[in-house]
């Protein structure tokens, strides 16, 4: 039986590998980008699932007891306490706070007091059924909905307006964040492992995204789990289940690939963020931290570890 | 004559002591762990969440076709289309060949349903516990997949083999009227 | 009794934890994810839930073991019939045996109930105690029916019994040591938590359920072959539950007796039983009754009898401790603890799985060294009690082959006999074997003229 689980586990390893070469050969050879790490944030809140930067750099952890901000140099500035456990964040220009709770969602001020709260718990529209994720533009929200497969679109002082129905969300990960020109947000297909983008008028503009194991495509049952998107149009995805983290061009070519050996075992819930020095952010809950990184390209790390290693 | 009557007399008397003791240490002992049976039967089961899928269920069952098999909780399966449960890790294509799937006896049969959603059964008489599909689904999926005791098919043992087998240490006693784990998201 | 951190003890925080699960779940019904809302009208299939079919199952072996228990009783004190036995044999071995593949069986359920005297959250199934209690009980009254044609295991070795050899008395009663010394054993392990021995090393479920491992069926095939020149190996000398049965059966009110108050010394009795539980008559021409000894003599023989039981005892004492921490590398806790130490110290190429499993629960490896410990430390407790066991078990064993008590006539030693009914069908005086055309002063007189 030893054996079997060997060349189970064995199997799985060099299917794995196998397809990230695979797929990094039948494309453009290896990546041209590459993450170098850049400090770390430790996280104080109980499961913690997601993460927010605002304009001002100050970056928002969501987690059991509340919302816990940081400044830009990652001391932590307030805890603002919720109901119920908090399961995403997002900020208006004026620094005003919205929490995500599974069925209801709770605005700040930027001080932390309680300015509105609303939500209720169903599946009609505007409905919550299992929040997982929300932006804020221009005084509207966007809430990604896994529960009820929608993205929801309200006012910021909670009235709904529409939604875009019939996402395949085979569980509670579900990712929408809003792009740098205003004018798309853009939305994790898990069910369908793919990125979507879509215009203000809540219509799909385009997606991208492979199934497979390879390094370059999305694996499992629902993935990619959290994106981000950079200034440049550039996107950021974390997955699950084979925990890594990838950079794509606005069209869907991979730029950058960090595997699973960067992150502890099981890895979920690993929300990104991007900050004005476009650095990422990734939450890794099971180190309790959130990393920052890089994106370089390969000969400027390649120069970064020799200069370490001269050092 | 005498002295024979009066030694086996001695001998009856410690008998009679002997058997009464005997019996006394026996109705304790039955009726000390009998009191107990008020609190219901316990039958084997595995704890999903210690469960390492190792696969030793399907060869350590002292029946010859194990009694752990597959379990399908269906109200948390996200009936994806590409299901780490039924596929292999990359399938050449995402259909029923043989060479895709997961599963060594074809239990697993997968049905459409309507785009992008399948829906898995499994063949319990097919199933040979090995818990390949469970890994899939553990690993990469919900985790609605899940070994289970069939209590249908477990003769509960004084000790499970699989139990002593078990890695994890997984294998429980539950109330034989609940025996079942109800693996919740 | 002794408390000790085992996979047993947890059982009871599980029941307090899935009850709190329960609750949990009631309480959040929200937090459970949605299947798909599907367009279609499909809806979810009903969940497969299949129930224990083990209830009727239970009931039905209680009553096939109790009626099987009377019908040996019947067949032992009134019909006195080796050819129902062999029948009743038949029937256990194709009932409890083949059919019911040999569990539940007493012999097993020793463990269960060693187990749960252990660990006060274990319940023994009503199946299990039964089966445990009812040939017990039997035997304090009526002797080892249960062996005699209810125990597949016994039925089995005694079907297959060609042409006995006689074991030696003193080889014997040696031999038949080892059973107590096993039932010390399997009582021990089961009771720190560790293996049922029995069920593991028991060399005749495999026959019966045709699927044991290499060297259990190695063991099986060397036990059936032994059988056939050997009455019952097994159950002479390793069956612990033969032990207790043993035990309880020397005080039992009736058994298996040859033809009382007729017998005629003829010894053919003897000759038939291939278990060598038949002792002869004391009385013989030759050899008049002894006088029994003077209490002088009788008070040093029991002060010398007492010293040995203390020696012996002391010694077993001591060497079960010693012995402890070996025993204890059986249990599952020292198992992982051990190879974690080793892979600790040693290196590795790839975790073994029990390790794999235990890290990947997010435990500390001194969490379970510090276990491991309390494990030891218990193992070395109740060790010392099996030691103090076996001393017991040697010193009287020893102290039996001293004595031998005045017999009148043949007699089935009430420990050893297993109530199989040869002695019934060789008996010349039973009018059944002979019509009655047995003459028995012919005989006499026959014996008489031989001197």
């Amino acid at each position: 039986m030893r054996l079997t689980r060997r060349a189970w586990a064995g199997g799985m390893l060099g299917v794995a590998l196998g397809g990230m070469r695979a797929g990094g050969s039948a494309a453009n050879e290896a990546p041209p980008m590459a993450f170098e790490p850049d400090g770390q944030t430790a996280v104080t809140l109980n499961d913690p699932v997601g993460i927010y930067i605002d304009h001002k750099d100050q970056l928002y952890v969501a987690g059991a007891e509340g919302v816990d901000r940081y400044d830009s140099n990652g001391q932590r500035n307030r805890r603002i306490e919720t109901t119920g456990a908090a399961r995403a964040v997002a900020v208006d220009e004026s620094g005003q706070i919205y929490v995500a709770q599974q069925t209801r969602i709770e605005k700040f001020s930027a001080d932390g007091q309680l300015i509105t709260a609303w939500g209720e718990s169903g599946r009609g529209d505007g409905q919550f059924s299992y929040v997982t994720s929300l932006d804020e533009r221009d005084g509207f929200l966007f809430i990604a909905d896994a529960g009820n497969r929608r993205i929801y679109r309200f006012a910021g002082n909670g009235v709904y307006v529409d939604a875009i129905e019939k996402f395949a969300i085979p569980s509670y990960y579900f990712d929408v964040t809003l792009g740098p020109d205003d004018h798309y947000f853009y939305v994790t297909h898990t069910g369908r492992r793919r990125v979507e983008r879509y215009d203000r008028n809540m219509k799909r503009v385009d997606y991208w995204g492979e199934s497979g194991a390879g390094a370059s495509k999305f694996f499992g049952c629902c993935n990619p789990t959290h994106l981000t998107v950079f200034k440049d149009g550039r996107v950021a995805t974390a997955e699950k289940g084979i925990p890594r983290i990838k950079v794509y061009d606005p069209k869907g070519a991979m730029l950058a690939h960090l595997g699973q050996e960067a992150f502890p075992k099981e890895s979920v819930h690993m929300d990104l963020a991007t900050d004005s020095r476009e650095r990422l952010a990734v939450l890794v809950p099971k180190d309790r931290a959130v990393r920052f990184y890089r994106i370089v390209t390969v000969e400027a790390k390649k120069d970064m570890t020799e200069k370490d290693h001269d050092s | 004559m005498t002295l024979k009557k009066k030694s086996m007399g001695r001998r009856d008397f410690l008998n009679n002591c002997g058997r009464g003791g005997a019996f006394l240490l026996l109705g304790g002992t039955v009726g000390a762990l009998g009191a107990r049976l008020v609190r219901g039967g316990e039958v084997w089961q595995i704890d999903p969440n210690k469960c390492t899928k190792c696969g030793q269920c399907a060869t350590h069952c002292v029946l010859d076709m194990s009694a752990v098999k597959c379990m399908h909780l269906y109200k948390m399966c996200g009936y994806c289309e590409l299901c780490t449960g039924y596929f292999e890790l990359d399938p050449v294509s995402l259909d029923e060949g043989a060479e895709n799937q997961v599963c060594p006896t074809a239990a697993i049969s997968r049905k459409y349903i309507e785009d992008p959603y399948f829906e898995y059964k499994i063949d319990t008489d097919l199933c040979i516990g090995c818990a390949r599909c469970v890994k899939g689904c553990v690993d990469y999926g919900n985790g609605s997949l899940y070994m289970q005791v069939n209590h249908e098919l477990c003769k509960n043992c004084n000790e499970c083999a699989i139990a002593i087998a078990c890695p994890a240490d997984a294998f429980i006693r539950l109330p034989a009227n609940n025996p079942y784990f109800d693996r919740l998201v | 009794m002794i408390k000790i951190l085992t996979k047993k003890n947890t059982i009871g925080i599980l029941f307090a934890g899935l009850f709190l699960l329960a609750c949990v779940a009631g309480a959040l019904a929200l937090e459970r994810f949605p299947p798909p809302d599907f367009d279609t009208d499909h809806t979810l299939p009903v969940q497969i839930r299949p129930a224990a079919r083990g209830e009727h199952w239970a009931w039905i072996d209680m009553g096939v073991l109790l009626v099987s228990l009377l019908a040996g009783t019947v067949i032992v004190l009134k019909t006195r019939s080796r050819r129902a036995m062999v029948w009743l044999s038949l029937f256990a071995v194709g009932y409890f045996g083949f059919f019911r593949k040999g569990c539940v069986c007493p012999i097993g359920a020793i463990q269960n109930v060693a187990d749960a005297l252990a660990h006060s959250s274990l319940v023994v199934p009503l199946v299990v105690l039964f089966f445990f209690g009812a040939p017990l009980l039997l035997a304090v009254f009526f002797g080892r029916i249960f062996c005699g044609g209810v125990c597949p295991l016994g039925a089995l070795q005694d079907l297959v019994l060609l042409k006995p050899l006689r074991v030696p008395r003193w080889l014997d009663t040696a031999l038949g040591m080892f059973r107590h010394v096993y039932l010390g054993l399997a009582v021990l392990f089961a009771a720190m938590g560790a293996s049922y021995l029995i069920c593991v090393y028991d060399p005749f479920v495999g026959f019966f359920r045709m699927n044991a491992r290499f060297h259990i069926w190695v063991l099986s095939g060397l036990f059936l072959l032994l059988s056939m020149v050997v009455g019952r190996p097994y159950c002479r000398y390793l069956c612990p539950y033969g032990a207790l049965l043993c035990i309880f059966s020397r005080f039992s009110a009736r058994r298996v007796t040859i033809t009382p108050d007729r017998c005629i010394n003829c010894g053919l009795c003897r000759e038939a039983c291939p278990y060598g539980a038949i002792h002869p008559s004391t009385i013989t021409p030759d050899a008049p009754p002894k006088a029994p000894a003077d209490s002088l003599v009788r008070l040093r023989r029991l002060i010398l009898g007492a010293g040995l039981v203390a020696v012996l005892g002391y010694v077993g004492w001591e060497t079960g401790a010693a012995a402890g921490p070996w025993f204890s590398r059986d249990h599952f806790t020292i198992r992982v603890a051990e190879k974690l130490v080793a892979e600790e110290t040693q290196g590795f190429e790839e975790r073994s799985f029990e390790t794999q499993a235990y890290l990947d629960q997010g435990l500390e490896p001194e969490t379970i060294y510090q276990e491991a410990l309390l494990v030891k430390e218990a193992f070395t407790r109740g060790s010392r009690w099996f030691g103090l066991w076996v001393g017991l078990v040697l010193s009287m064993t020893m102290l039996s082959l001293l004595q031998d008590r005045p017999r009148q006539e043949y007699e089935a030693d009430k420990g050893a006999c297993l109530a199989c009914g040869r002695c019934y069908a060789s008996c010349p005086i039973d009018e059944r074997n002979f019509q009655g055309d047995f003459d028995v002063e012919a005989f006499e007189a026959e014996r008489e003229k031989a001197g």
